[in-house]
């Protein structure tokens, strides 16, 4: 009995040693791997998206700089970002994809101030296309680097077009020249008694507004961005048209419809669509490309994205911002620096993730004609569209994705049939202006 | 006191000493993850708390925002009238708990007896419940396609062969609509929530509620239907008098976890299928509560959903606790 208890208090002790054992070697290599080194070279890590290009991207820095080692730490989503900031584990350079993240992470003194070091480090700033600002600048102070953007644009099916008999469309086309054309490339199929669409002539996501906002002269905020002006009479027009395109022309797919068409049966998505020639047009930026590539049967290019009385498109980008509490912030610095070469802008806009962010005559030139794909002659609509290209509003007294929700929620609902055009963009302005009012009333709310 | 009883005294406290250490490390991990988190996130329900900076004491304002209501253009007015939107959501799906629950006793009912191959039966059923919920939502998503969707095929097919017949079609008239015409399932709000309703009893019939009611039934003494049977019982009368008071503790213990579960759902269904769509049909309080927190990062709001579900939960479980005591009988 006596040797019984004995060995129970042993074996006891025994587990409770290797259960400490094993949390202590876990603490070490949680430690040991945090902030990887390697011998003679500073070692830094880059927090971005997983696109193959990536590799690519790290291999050509290091090769001009030899004394660096970049890790290449793929997913730059808000969450992962704020785990790793608040569990002092920072990336030395990290992805921010629009420009409420950027504002969110400098207004709470995340992000290292890049003013000082732009000189130092050759960091052509003043080369980036003025419409990126929102993407650099925060308070007056520079906080990210755009390395590639993307205005939107319509990539259209060429061989859709000349089996309609229609010609190619023309940059600095119109709305209503896009909805004659769409009429004509939208086709029916019959299946079993019943009538179901075979191919539709646009598609524009549910989430795209800002072409319909914009479309005649409306915004979604004021100036100051205390108020939601979605009810203005500008904006209700843009929606009406916008609507009309799907319930009254039928020239886009619901979103059933586009599940129905997808290639998959159930996912439905404008690239799929696209690729599948289920639609003749649909509107994306040029990262899409690399997808329409590999499509080798797909006859596509690219054209403006039409417009109304207000020619407008929209602006899309990532910004690659320092944390305050990076290790390495010179070899970071270096490499953002690196970011904004020719090298690396040609390399990125060439593999068809957007267009470089540098307005640099040599870099343009180079984007414009890719010997790699002669059938892309039209690069030059990208450069173009810049000009009228303008970055997502967003105002500071309200959380962007409680804007995004509630313009879902009250579209969802007119494109179900259950509210009007108008009756939505009322019910969006004062769903909005209501949380604006409270987060004003009590700064507590607001990030 | 005597050797022996100094030596039995001894023993006791070694072993009690040895089951300590044995428990220690899963009593740690129950703090640190666990309890330590729970206490942490209640307090938080009084902060305003984004990650970035400390959290900013804001007393009862989550709550109040979350809770309560005020006067706009001379009516009364949710603070957040999404959160009861969504809370309404959550209510409505849960009429799925007490059908799956009459659905899961009759196929325990039918699978309680010996029957050759009734192994195979019991296997199949359960297998849904076994099954990646990822991949059988990606599976549902293309069953509930309007135009290709299997349901809807077959819903047609039966519509055309119905209606191609006058008799069949006078006696299924009321279903014209329906089989000819039939719904959007996931593209409407009057379906969406049906849908799903639907989707989850088919994983749930035949999963862990029949397994519990097939062990309930198998309780249950022979001997009472034996003598229900020299009384002439007939089945409705053996099943009212006996299985059914007999299974009452199961019924109990499945309807509390039932509604437990309930008010806890709907986050992956919401992120794999709909999107809490069309138009916030499905977004449940999980979902919401999820979004404030990992989305928004308003951790404090988000602290505050989750206690509110909490003292929601206890409310009726107590309740139900109370009642039910009334019409549970222990043998």
């Amino acid at each position: 009995m006596q040797d019984e208890s004995r060995g129970a208090r042993i074996l006891g002790i025994v587990g409770v040693v290797i259960v400490a054992a094993l949390i202590v070697a876990l603490g070490i290599y949680l430690l040991a791997t945090a902030n990887p080194t390697t011998k003679g070279k500073t070692v830094i890590r880059w927090c971005v998206d997983p696109n193959p290009i990536r590799k690519e991207q790290v291999k050509l820095f290091e090769r001009e700089h030899p004394t660096i080692d970049v890790i290449d730490d793929p997913g730059a989503d808000a969450q992962r970002l704020l785990t790793q900031l608040a569990g002092d584990v920072p990336p030395d350079v990290m992805a921010l994809y629009d420009p409420q993240s950027i504002r969110l992470f400098a207004k709470n003194n995340v992000l290292l101030d890049l003013t000082p070091y732009v000189e130092k480090y050759r960091i052509p700033v003043d080369k980036l296309y003025p419409s990126l600002d929102p993407y650099v600048r925060f308070q007056g102070k520079i906080v990210g680097i755009p390395e590639n953007c993307g205005p939107f644009v319509l990539f259209y099916n060429r061989r859709l077009f000349r089996e309609a008999g229609l010609p190619y469309p023309k940059p600095g086309w119109t709305w209503d020249e896009c909805l004659a054309a769409a009429r004509k490339l939208t086709k029916y199929k019959d299946e079993n008694g019943r009538r179901i669409p075979a191919q539709k002539g646009l598609y524009v996501g549910n989430d795209n507004w800002w072409f319909f906002i914009w479309m005649y002269g409306g915004h979604l905020f004021s100036p100051d961005g205390k108020q939601c002006v979605m009810n203005s009479p500008q904006v209700k027009k843009g929606v009406r048209y916008w609507a009309d395109l799907r319930l009254k022309y039928h020239v886009m797919p619901t979103t059933s419809e586009a599940q129905s068409m997808a290639p998959t049966g159930a996912w439905g998505s404008d690239a799929l669509l696209f690729r599948s020639s289920m639609v003749a047009m649909t509107v994306a930026g040029r990262w899409l490309a690399i997808q329409y590539r590999e499509q080798k049967d797909l006859d596509w290019d690219v054209v403006s994205v039409p417009h109304g009385p207000n020619r407008v498109t929209l602006l899309a980008s990532k910004a690659y911002a320092i944390p305050r509490t990076a290790r390495h912030r010179e070899a970071a610095l270096t490499f953002i620096a690196h970011l904004l070469g020719k090298d690396n802008q040609l390399l990125v806009a060439n593999y068809g993730d957007g267009i470089p962010t540098s307005t640099d005559p040599a870099i343009i030139k180079a984007f414009a004609y890719n010997p790699e794909y002669p059938n892309e002659k039209n690069n030059r609509v990208h450069i173009d569209e810049m000009k009228y290209a303008r970055v997502q509003e967003f105002s500071p007294y309200i959380n962007n994705l409680d804007v995004y929700a509630i313009m879902a929620e009250e579209l969802d609902g007119m494109w179900l049939g259950q509210q009007s055009a108008d009756a939505a963009c009322d019910a969006i302005s004062d769903r909005i202006n209501a949380i604006i009012r409270r987060n004003i009333a009590n700064p507590n709310f607001l990030d | 006191m005597g050797k022996q009883t100094k030596k039995r005294i001894s023993s006791n406290k070694s072993e009690a000493l040895a089951a300590y250490c044995f428990l220690a490390p899963n009593f740690l991990g129950f703090l640190v993850f666990t309890s330590i988190p729970v206490i942490v996130s209640l307090v938080m329900s009084f902060t305003h708390w984004n990650i970035f900076r400390s959290p900013v004491w804001v007393g009862a304002d989550n709550f109040r925002s979350l809770l309560w209501f005020h006067h706009e253009h001379g009516r009364l007015a949710a603070n957040d009238p999404m959160f009861w939107k969504y809370l309404g959501n959550t209510l409505y799906l849960m009429i799925g708990i007490p059908i799956g629950m009459v659905g899961s006793l009759c196929l325990a009912l039918m699978m309680n007896r010996k029957l050759k191959g009734i192994v195979i039966y019991r296997t199949v059923y359960f297998l849904p419940t076994v099954c990646s919920g990822v991949a059988m939502l990606i599976l549902w998503k293309y069953l509930y396609n309007a135009d290709i969707g299997l349901i809807n095929k077959t819903l047609r097919a039966a519509g055309d062969m119905l209606y191609a017949n006058p008799v069949s079609g006078w006696v299924f008239a009321p279903l014209r609509g329906f089989l000819t015409t039939p719904p959007d399932w996931l593209g409407t709000t009057a379906w969406a929530k049906p849908a799903l309703i639907l989707m989850g009893l088919w994983g749930g019939l035949g999963g862990v509620n029949t397994i519990l009611y097939l062990a309930a039934l198998q309780n249950v003494p022979s001997s009472y239907y034996e003598a229900a049977d020299i009384d002439g019982a007939g089945p409705w009368a053996k099943f009212w008098s006996i299985t059914w008071p007999m299974i009452s503790p199961t019924t109990f213990f499945i309807l509390i976890m039932s509604v437990i579960g309930g008010f806890q759902t709907g986050f992956m269904t919401a992120n794999v299928l709909t999107n809490g769509g069309p138009a916030g049909s499905t977004t449940t309080i999980e979902y919401f509560l999820y979004q404030n927190a990992f989305e928004k990062f308003n951790m404090g709001y988000a602290s505050a959903v989750a206690w509110f579900l909490f003292a929601v939960i206890l409310l009726i479980t107590l309740l139900t606790w109370k009642l039910g005591g009334k019409v549970v009988t222990y043998e």
